[in-house]
């Protein structure tokens, strides 16, 4: 007879959830990869899926400030433009060896 | 379909210009132009060094970060899809195919040409025509995705001011 599985005791709020057939499957099959119960695999898919999206949140900040910062252009030190041959040269020099 | 500018077309916008006019038309139509990644990349490393000894230029260099940061134009990026197809490009033909650029170096014209490779990968990838002043490069890597997607043509469009 199989012994009954153990889950490592956890602190925190009790609650009742209705979980989604996908979230029971992927429990249940976590559940017995770790040889740990299915409630103590859902905790652990949600404590996995709360990492990835604080991560997802931080990147999604940080590139937010890296767009800002990329975009957020000086006055230029001129009063005038260059000329329209003049400007295309230096678009174009962007292939050339320094 | 709508075509994305490469840099011989972007070079040519300059504020009140008839270019940027037709860039704004489209704009007005919901219907952005479009520009490749590399194409920024291209035409901002080389405003951002003429400005280091011709400090006009950093006019310039804002007025095309802004232009390009904004939503009057489109910007394709350089997604896993067109970095594949542009290192199977580079791998088909490592050296551009045509002599039209004699007036650079041997490493400047490699330098070229895998920024076409890389502009003409994301046009495709993104679905897009290429509009271009340089039709013969591109026409030949227009028949180089041809070899590897008979199916699915990179069309080659010449400048629309032409």
């Amino acid at each position: 007879m199989e012994s009954r599985r153990r889950a490592p005791k956890r602190t925190g709020q009790r609650t009742t959830l209705t979980v989604p057939r996908e979230v029971l499957d992927a429990a249940g099959k976590l559940a017995r990869e770790l040889g740990t119960t299915t409630n103590d695999a859902i905790v652990r898919l949600a404590l996995e899926g709360a990492a990835a999206r604080a991560r997802r949140e931080r990147i999604d900040m940080l590139a937010s400030q890296r767009r800002a910062a990329v975009q957020e252009v000086g006055l230029g030190d001129a009063l005038a433009f260059p000329s329209p041959e003049e400007m295309r040269e230096a678009m174009l020099a962007g292939r050339r060896e320094p | 379909m709508t075509a994305a500018w490469d840099t011989t077309l972007v070079s040519r916008l300059y504020p009140g210009g008839p270019l940027e006019g037709l860039l704004l038309e489209r704009v007005r139509e919901g219907e952005p132009v479009a520009i490749t990644a590399p194409t920024v990349m291209e035409v901002v490393r080389g405003l951002q060094a003429s400005a280091a000894s011709r400090p006009a230029m950093n006019a310039t260099l804002d007025w095309i970060i802004r232009l390009v940061s904004s939503e009057l134009v489109e910007v394709l990026s350089l997604g896993r899809t067109a970095a594949i197809l542009a290192g199977r490009l580079r791998a088909m033909q490592p050296t551009p195919p045509t002599g039209a650029r004699r007036k650079a170096t041997r490493p400047e014209q490699r330098a070229g040409w895998v920024l076409d490779i890389q502009i003409a990968a994301c046009a495709w990838t993104h679905g897009r025509d290429v509009a271009t002043e340089n039709c013969r490069d591109f026409e030949a890597l227009s028949k180089l995705i041809a070899r590897l997607h008979p199916d699915l043509p990179l069309r080659v469009a010449s400048s629309p001011l032409s």
